[in-house]
């Protein structure tokens, strides 16, 4: 699945860039955001098949944002990841419409698969969405 | 339902399903792939759960929290892909989950209570009495003195509410397992990157207003007490468990004499159990400034949180939460001498001199390993004898005989008191004046080997000998020189921790060594005694080792005679107890088994009419509930009106069953016309491997049974309600079926009164592949059932499978393989889901069963090895051309 646009959000700017490095080398389109703020002026702007967002970060944080991106852009899939095992912040963060919630540091794989597995979702709802509206 | 709610633009409707029949069924099946993976996720999940309870390795709390989050996510998917599936049908579901999610995080989240009472005490305050405040090893000092006139320094204790308070002020605490969470959790090549990473935020962490005051009025309290001479003040933490009631396991608190007397508590139990002594700062004097107790005070608690102290704690099994801290502030002065004492000798029972350690200024000079220091032994009974072993200067001793003696008559004075033996640390002034800083019990010497067994099964040659027992035991391993930080970095787990000196620091590879060796140091030290109760073998004061044993590759420590040799000596190893595992019975353990119990039960039977869901107790009831439902829903979708002639055929094959397949994706040819599909054309390697091992070997009927089995037969088939078909589930009064695509195959089957279902996905995602047996039922009673099962279990075993039995039904899966083993295991799954048939009725007939065992043992292993056919043009698994099967 060449070709998918991933935006990464964290604070942890270190994270990002090594995630990004290592995604754009199985052919996805990446971008990267250090703040929930950053990502949802990011997606008013951009395309974005799937958002890989960390749950705490200063200002909205993960699961704010995760709402905006819901929202505003449904077509989006959102995975979160949080460095923090709070199961009632990931059930949350599920109901809230997240496609899925990873424990750091994320096997690299697992999140492949996750992206892919998002990615599909989302094109695959998207021809539905189309196909009722048609 | 509300996890709808987060779906405003997807309507879910029939009407858009059947507007675009294939994009539905697309989405469909994709929505199910996913349930599939969720599935699979939480069965991986469970045996990691089911392994890490059984204690091999240490693990603390952020283990126990990651795999519960883990699981629940797992479920929720489970749970919201079958919703998907089968939108607002299965409400019932989610109470469920929120109640069982609840339980579990109580157990794992819940927090002790905000601890009440006065942040800071004077030393002798009755509110320390309670055993919550403060480490009852501290607070009984002020006992001491009053019972039995001996002298301790004036002093008060910042208690365990104060600490609590400054750990949660602002989030810290959170932050604090936000950051082990984030490093993935305690390893060798991250524990002191994040041990410093925490020590710094507790450093630079603001103390909360009332904790301050409350210190700073303590100090001014002590400045007045002790006349207003600036004298140091030494600060002391300590770090203690409490079990549910707020006791200390296995003490006897005696609150009027703040004496400890042992109270039997089961093996390993003893006072002070899991407490360990943080060495903080010395401040300057009881004027310090306030920004200067502060610091001191935050840079004691960090201590907590140093490499060794984690290790300690995660080794013991002790949550955070659970472990008290307080901190002592004392007045020292300027000490000559100080040390540590015990009154017997810890590692022989019959030794009962008195065992001095003495150092220059402050006992902790003799605990950190970093000196050479004084030992004496000090006779009990008169003539008192004083015996020298100097480490320091041989032409100086630190003490003298009668200073010597006087140590341990103090020490003797609250073994006296306390009726059992003492360790104690002590101070010598340069009036003379001893002063007693902390007493605590000695733990039980180990009974001494009997020495004949040594000298007989010691070989000549050692590596080095001469040393002196600090543990007691024998272990073999790699050898391991430790010089630097970066030698801890590659330690090997199970290697021999060598070292010129026992430094304390080098306790942070104590859980992961099997032996100690240094150069320099005594049983006083900090390292040698947490060696002894982790029941690792050391021997200190062999001096050349780090040169001797460089180099070598293994040795052998035998810590009772002191002594290091080459390689694996059996004779030694093997008579020695194994290294103590406290896991079993320490807090993170039970909270992870309480956990487990909501977790792991299936406490339902699928098969039985009350498998619904508002009867789901555990995440294990719900998951299952989900995939029972969600593979229904499958196979009800493809049979619909709509999407039956393209999807729906049966297999044409030359037998009396009638087999059903549907399509879930691709698995059809495209435009394959007609009610019947040929096995040949069917384009999914999960089937073709299962069907070829279905029809490899021609099943060769019945087996003869006995009247007795035959009779179980009858029986059962009038008088068990399960066997008549009326009352049977949905889907086994249905046809038998696959539903298959590409890399999914998914057999339910009834062959006679037994019920076999094979899953399987084969994909290019090695670790989401699996295969699945499960069997259930039969026609004789439950007791040759039970057997059948049981005898299935262990013929898949042989093959890799991990089966799990309950009552007449089995479970047994392959998980995390590649393509090719996943073939060549669904053969094996196919032959045995044919040719187990009718088996339970000769499970008595052990010669008979003997003979089938070898059979089918030999024919899996045929059908395993076979090579592994490509799909173009294969046939249908049979060795003729033809197509179809005889079953």
């Amino acid at each position: 699945m060449n070709g998918i646009r991933v935006l990464l959000v964290d604070d942890e700017t270190e994270c990002t860039e090594m995630l990004s490095l290592r995604l754009a080398r199985r052919g996805m389109l990446t971008a990267t955001a250090a703040s929930g703020e950053e990502a949802v002026a990011h997606l008013a702007d951009h395309e974005v098949d799937v958002v890989v967002m960390d749950v705490k970060m200063p200002g909205m944080g993960g699961i704010g944002a995760l709402e905006h991106i819901r929202r505003d852009h449904p077509g989006t899939e959102v995975i979160m990841l949080s460095g923090h095992a709070d199961m009632t912040v990931a059930v949350e963060g599920m109901r809230l419409g997240a496609f899925g919630y990873l424990m750091k540091p994320a096997d690299f794989d697992e999140l492949l698969y996750k992206i892919e597995d998002a990615c599909k979702q989302s094109r695959l709802d998207r021809k539905l969405a189309e196909g009722d509206r048609a | 339902m509300s996890w709808l709610r987060w779906l405003p633009f997807r309507k879910k409707t029939a009407a858009s399903s059947a507007t675009r029949p294939e994009d539905a069924f697309a989405a469909r099946y994709h929505r199910f792939k996913l349930f599939l993976g969720a599935w699979g996720k939480f069965q991986e999940l469970m045996t990691e759960l089911e392994l890490t309870l059984c204690c091999v390795n240490p693990f603390g709390m952020q283990t126990v929290r990651a795999l519960c989050t883990r699981i629940t996510t797992q479920v929720f998917q489970c749970m919201r892909q079958l919703d998907e599936l089968a939108p607002g049908r299965f409400a019932a579901l989610e109470e469920r989950f929120n109640a069982v999610q609840s339980e579990v995080a109580a157990l794992v989240y819940g927090r002790t209570d905000d601890m009440d009472g006065p942040l800071a005490l004077p030393l002798g305050d009755p509110g320390l009495d309670s055993a919550d405040r403060a480490d009852p090893a501290m607070t009984r000092l002020a006992g001491l003195r009053g019972a039995l006139g001996v002298r301790v320094p004036e002093g008060f204790i910042a208690t365990a509410a104060a600490c609590q308070r400054m750990m949660r002020h602002g989030g810290l605490q959170e932050e604090v397992s936000r950051r082990v969470q984030a490093s993935g959790g305690i390893r060798p090549d991250n524990i002191e990157g994040l041990s410093s990473s925490i020590r710094s935020l507790i450093l630079d962490a603001p103390v909360p207003d009332d904790v301050a005051d409350a210190l700073m009025d303590s100090m001014r309290s002590l400045r007045q007490r002790t006349g207003g001479v600036p004298v140091r003040v030494l600060l002391r933490g300590r770090v203690w468990p409490l079990t549910t009631d707020g006791a200390i396991p296995g003490t006897g608190h005696d609150a009027s004499t703040g004496l400890v007397s042992v109270i039997s508590g089961g093996e390993g139990a003893q006072a002070d159990d899991g407490g360990m002594t943080l060495w903080g700062p010395l401040l300057s004097g009881t004027d310090a400034d306030r920004e200067s107790v502060l610091a001191a005070f935050r840079a004691t608690l960090a201590l907590k949180y140093s490499p060794q102290a984690t290790i300690y704690r995660r080794y013991r099994g002790l949550r955070d939460a659970g472990t008290c801290v307080c901190v002592g502030f004392f007045v020292v002065g300027d000490p000559v001498a100080g040390g540590v004492a015990y009154t017997g000798n810890p590692l022989h029972v019959r030794d009962d001199s008195v065992h001095v350690y003495a150092g220059a200024g402050l006992p902790e000079s003799v605990e950190t390993g970093e000196h050479d220091v004084d030992a004496y032994h000090v006779w009990r009974t008169a003539p008192r004898g004083v015996r020298l072993h100097s480490h320091a200067r041989p032409d100086a001793p630190v003490l003298d005989d009668a200073q010597a003696c006087a140590v341990a008559d103090l020490a003797l004075t609250v073994e006296a008191a306390a009726g059992c033996r003492q360790e104690v640390d002590w101070l010598l002034d340069a009036a003379g004046r001893l002063t007693l800083l902390h007493a605590r019990l000695l733990p039980e010497a180990a009974p001494l080997p009997p020495e004949e067994r040594i000298e007989d099964s010691c070989p000549a040659e050692a590596l080095a000998c001469g040393g002196v027992t600090v543990s007691p035991g024998a272990a073999c391993g790699p050898v391991h020189v430790v010089r630097t930080l970066e030698d801890i970095r590659t330690f090997p787990d199970g290697g021999v921790l060598v070292v010129e000196r026992p430094l304390a620091a080098w306790g942070m590879v104590l859980d992961r060594a099997c032996a100690v060796v240094a150069e320099y140091g005594t049983p006083a030290c900090s390292l040698g005694a947490v060696a002894r109760e982790f029941g690792k073998p050391a021997v200190f004061g062999l001096r050349g080792a780090v040169e001797a044993l460089s180099g070598v590759d293994s040795v052998t420590v035998c810590g009772d005679a002191g002594v290091v040799y080459a390689d694996y000596v059996y004779d030694i190893v093997s008579a020695a107890p194994p290294a103590h595992n406290f896991m079993p019975r320490s807090p993170v353990h039970r909270t992870l088994a309480e956990a487990a119990h909501h977790i792991l039960p299936l406490t339902f039977d699928p098969e039985s009419p009350d498998f619904k869901a508002r009867n789901c107790q555990t995440f294990h009831d719900i998951a299952r509930y989900c995939h029972e439902q969600a593979v229904g829903e499958m196979f009800r979708f493809g049979s619909q009106q709509a999407y039956a002639p393209s999807r729906v055929k049966q297999l044409q094959c030359d037998v009396p069953k009638q087999f059903w397949v549907v399509d879930l994706d691709d698995a059809f040819p495209v435009g394959l016309k007609g009610p019947l599909v040929l096995a040949s054309r069917i384009q999914s390697v999960p089937f073709r491997a299962l069907w070829r091992g279905m029809n490899a070997i021609p099943w060769e009927g019945p087996p003869p049974v006995d009247a007795k089995g035959f009779l179980s037969v009858m029986f059962e088939a009038t008088a068990n309600p399960h066997l008549d078909p009326a009352s049977q589930s949905a889907f086994f009064s249905e046809k038998n079926y696959f539903m298959v695509s590409s890399n999914y195959c998914s057999l339910h089957s009834r062959f006679g009164f037994h019920f076999v279902a094979v899953e399987s996905l084969v994909g290019e995602r090695t670790q989401e592949n699996y295969v699945v047996f499960q069997l259930r039922g039969g026609a004789a009673n439950i007791e040759r059932r039970i057997l059948r099962v049981q005898f299935v279990a262990e013929l898949l075993q042989n093959f890799g499978f991990t089966p799990v039995v309950r009552r007449d039904a089995l479970t047994a899966r392959l998980e995390g393989i590649d393509r090719e083993t996943a073939e060549r295991h669904l053969r094996v799954a196919g032959h045995l889901t044919i040719h187990t048939r009718q088996m339970d009725m000769i499970m008595t007939d052990v010669a008979q069963l003997a003979v089938r065992r070898e059979k089918l043992l030999a024919e899996c292993a045929r059908l395993r090895d076979e090579p592994v056919e490509r799909m173009e043009g294969a046939g249908d698994g049979r060795p003729s051309d033809t197509d179809g099967g005889d079953i």
